[in-house]
């Protein structure tokens, strides 16, 4: 297990530590930091116990006030009421916030949000401030994280009688290798060691797993492979999986996931009930945040309703004489919120697909997060698979801490005499990894869903004769042109012979080990050698964030297409 | 299908990287032999991609040929399909990095931890290449075909399945003992 990226002062002690306490291993905790909610979980050497709060909650609200002068969170902080987080003073939806820079769809649509998110849409990093005795304070997502961080590790501290520094965290599929640095970051700066950062449908494959095994020694015999599709919606993502489980080993065959949840159908209903929702909060005074906050309240309430109901009566005096007097029936609540629904489809569509794996050969459908009581989301999920029922054996808010934390038992080596914890689950890419060539194309190196470790190569050549440099500009994502992908890093190769165009051969290798860092090397090797003609580059990714399109477009506007790389056309 | 020599060939250098990459290519001919038995396997290979590209320039001998990937699987020529996921998954559960810290939590935690990470997972990697292709219906056939044909040939300097070292007992399988495992590694 590599170390994070970005080592603190806290990180330098540790050693001594680690040595002397090795013939007891610690037990690593795992912790769901939820867009809306967060839980933690341990195991306690025969089963996952999740931690509770000293006001006896498993599932605490994931946001940090900084109404005094020490900022408190949902861990410790007791709120009296749930507009005091629409207040202004708090920030929430750190998840959906963190490592995204200004110009992202999703930061643009957390500006209805009590807390101030400013853009100025150029690609930089939103200005985020909570409002603290009518001052904008700013701050940033890695930072209220890691406040949060810091009081779920004193809970657990307190309960567990000892010090916590190993943490397993889920993560969502669709977050991008620099919003993982950005998580790695936060949990640095509370002083916690990341073991593992899993997405959050493979901590469910992995309770799904041990649930698996665990029937299986029950009735002897059966045990043959079972594949499950997983479908994990909560406040920010939706997030799918098929897993194929055997044994204890569940391997992930496909990954899919995509930045929208419960927020997005609040937001969209919100509109639904005051169609001029932007001009209120675009002002962002005191009494407009009032407002939105009262909106906000009525609107999740009635969403909650809809669960059990068939229709809902929202009434809610907004002040300013705003009075919303409505009832919302199911149907018009699933006409409200038709992208949401059918992106979670299309989501539920491409991961079958990609895993080649036919409805008919899924064995349980597991739909979790706090979405998943949601009739519509319940039904289309069975309805695509073609099932009369879901899968019944998990807790929905559950599962992914409790997943969390058997990985962080399995990953701090940790053995059960029972075989509970004989378990492994082999994860893949969520996304495809490449590099910039034949144009301003994006040819992936590493394609989305491969198996992790993996060591992938591919061949390109330069486009010049006597062409001496090539830049690597590597991206991760799924789009065909570069700017519609996330940009991790560039480097340049120099030294290259000269040659005719299309001689030299540029190998580029891009290396996942099982901490998944990736590594990207850049060799250059000349016909009738086999020897590489300079050393070669190795260079551990992202070094940037997508800010950076910026330092593309400067690099390609002094060098033109001079350092530019085609692929090598290959029989096979 | 020409390719095939090549990349059953351990004497090619790592360098050639993808230059004739074929659809069954096994990409790490690392000298740790992952399929030797289990008393032996877990002696850590600590080789970074640096030391990794510094070897690559010399022309190792051509002992070792890699074995088939069958034999990375430790299964028989016949196996069926589920026998084969069930062996991939019995050597993940072995040679994943994460699996290996289950199987030695004797091990000081931040040693071995170091020590996974040098290894890179590499023997993993070989053991879903080889599950990747047979349990493919399609793959496996044309890698069949290609193996006859390399048998056909006979390798440079290699020793065929069933000559040098008798068969192991164990279960049956295919000798997984080579050249490179009875050295002291």
């Amino acid at each position: 297990m590599a170390e994070p990226a970005y080592t603190v002062a806290s990180d330098s002690d540790t050693t001594g530590e680690e040595k002397s306490s090795s013939a007891f291993p610690e037990i690593a905790i795992g912790i769901d930091v939820g867009t809306s909610q967060c839980s933690v979980a341990v195991w306690n050497g025969s089963e996952v116990v999740i931690l509770k709060n000293t006001r006896n909650q498993k599932k605490m609200r994931s946001y940090v006030t900084f109404k005094d002068d020490i900022p408190s969170g949902g861990v410790s902080h007791q709120l009296s009421h749930e507009h005091e987080m629409l207040s202004g003073a708090a920030i929430f939806n750190m998840k959906r916030l963190i490592g995204r820079v200004d110009t992202d769809p999703v930061v643009h649509s957390s500006k209805s949000l009590p807390f101030l998110v400013q853009t100025l849409d150029i690609g930089v990093r939103p200005f985020i401030a909570a409002l603290v005795n009518n001052v904008w304070r700013s701050t940033t997502p890695e930072e209220v994280l890691a406040i949060f961080l810091v009081e779920l590790k004193a809970m657990a501290e307190v309960q567990l009688k000892r010090p916590i520094r190993n943490v397993v965290l889920t993560i969502p599929v669709s977050f991008s290798r620099f919003q993982v640095t950005r998580i790695e970051r936060a949990c640095a700066m509370a002083g916690l060691h990341v073991l593992r950062l899993m997405p959050e449908p493979t901590a469910v494959a992995l309770l799904y797993a041990q649930q698996q095994q665990q029937a299986v020694h029950e009735n002897i015999g059966g045990g043959a492979e079972k594949i499950a599709l997983i479908l994990n919606m909560g406040a920010g993502y939706c997030d799918v999986a098929v897993t194929a489980t055997a044994g204890g080993v569940s391997q992930i065959k496909a990954l899919a996931g995509s930045a929208i949840g419960g927020e997005d159908i609040l937001q969209n209903t919100m509109h639904h009930l005051l169609p001029d929702l932007e001009i209120l909060f675009s002002k962002h005074g005191i009494n407009e945040i009032k407002s939105t906050g009262l909106l906000r309240v009525a609107t999740q309430d009635a969403i909650h309703k809809l669960s059990s109901q068939t229709s809902v009566q929202i009434d809610v005096d907004l002040g300013n004489e705003l009075k919303i007097c409505k009832v919302v029936d199911q149907e018009e609540f699933e006409e409200v919120n038709k992208n949401v629904f059918e992106k979670c489809e299309s989501l539920i569509i491409q991961c079958l697909h990609d895993a080649k794996v036919q409805t008919e050969d899924v064995a349980d459908i597991i739909v979790v997060g706090g979405c998943s009581y949601i009739p519509k989301l319940r039904n289309l999920v069975m309805s695509v698979c073609k099932r009369q029922e879901l899968y019944k054996g998990m807790n929905p808010v559950e599962a992914a801490v409790c997943g969390a934390a058997l990985e962080g038992a399995v990953a701090s080596g940790i053995s059960d005499p029972f075989g509970s914890l004989d378990l492994l689950t082999i994860q893949v890419t969520p996304l495809a990894i490449g590099i910039r060539a034949d144009g301003n194309k994006f040819v992936p190196v590493i394609p989305r869903n491969t198996t992790m470790p993996t060591r992938k190569e591919l061949a390109f050549t330069t486009v010049h004769d006597n062409q001496t440099e090539a830049l690597i500009v590597v991206y991760e994502g799924e789009g065909e042109k570069v700017e519609e992908n996330h940009l991790l890093g560039y480097f340049k190769i120099m030294g290259i012979p000269p040659a005719p165009k299309g001689v030299p051969e540029i190998n580029v290798c891009m290396d996942i080990d099982a901490s998944n860092v990736l590594r990207v090397l850049a060799g250059v090797v000349l016909p009738g050698s086999r020897h590489p003609a300079i050393p070669v580059m190795e260079v551990r990714m992202p070094t940037v964030d997508d800010g950076h399109g910026w330092c593309v477009e400067a690099l390609h506007r002094t060098y033109g297409s001079g350092l530019d790389l085609v692929t090598i056309q290959k029989k096979i | 299908m020409a390719c095939n020599k090549d990349c059953f060939t351990a004497s090619l250098p790592h360098w050639s990287w993808s230059s004739t990459t074929p659809c069954f290519v096994l990409p790490f001919h690392t000298a740790k032999p992952f399929y030797s038995s289990p008393e032996t396997q877990f002696s850590p290979s600590k080789r970074s991609f640096k030391t990794f590209a510094a070897t690559a320039t010399e022309v190792r001998p051509a002992a070792a040929p890699p074995s088939s990937l069958y034999e990375v699987l430790k299964v028989k020529r016949t196996a069926s399909l589920t026998e084969i996921k069930t062996a991939y998954r019995s050597l993940a559960k072995m040679y994943h990095p994460d699996a290996m810290i289950y199987h030695h939590p004797e091990e000081k935690p931040a040693e071995s931890e170091s020590e996974l990470e040098s290894s890179d997972g590499r023997d993993f990697i070989e053991i879903h290449n080889a599950y990747a292709t047979l349990s493919d219906p399609a793959a496996r056939a044309m890698y069949d075909l290609s193996l006859g044909g390399q048998y056909n040939q006979g390798r440079p300097f290699g020793f065929g399945v069933g000559f040098g070292f008798p068969e192991s007992n164990r279960g049956g399988f295919y000798t997984t003992r080579r050249w490179e495992t009875d050295q002291c590694w």
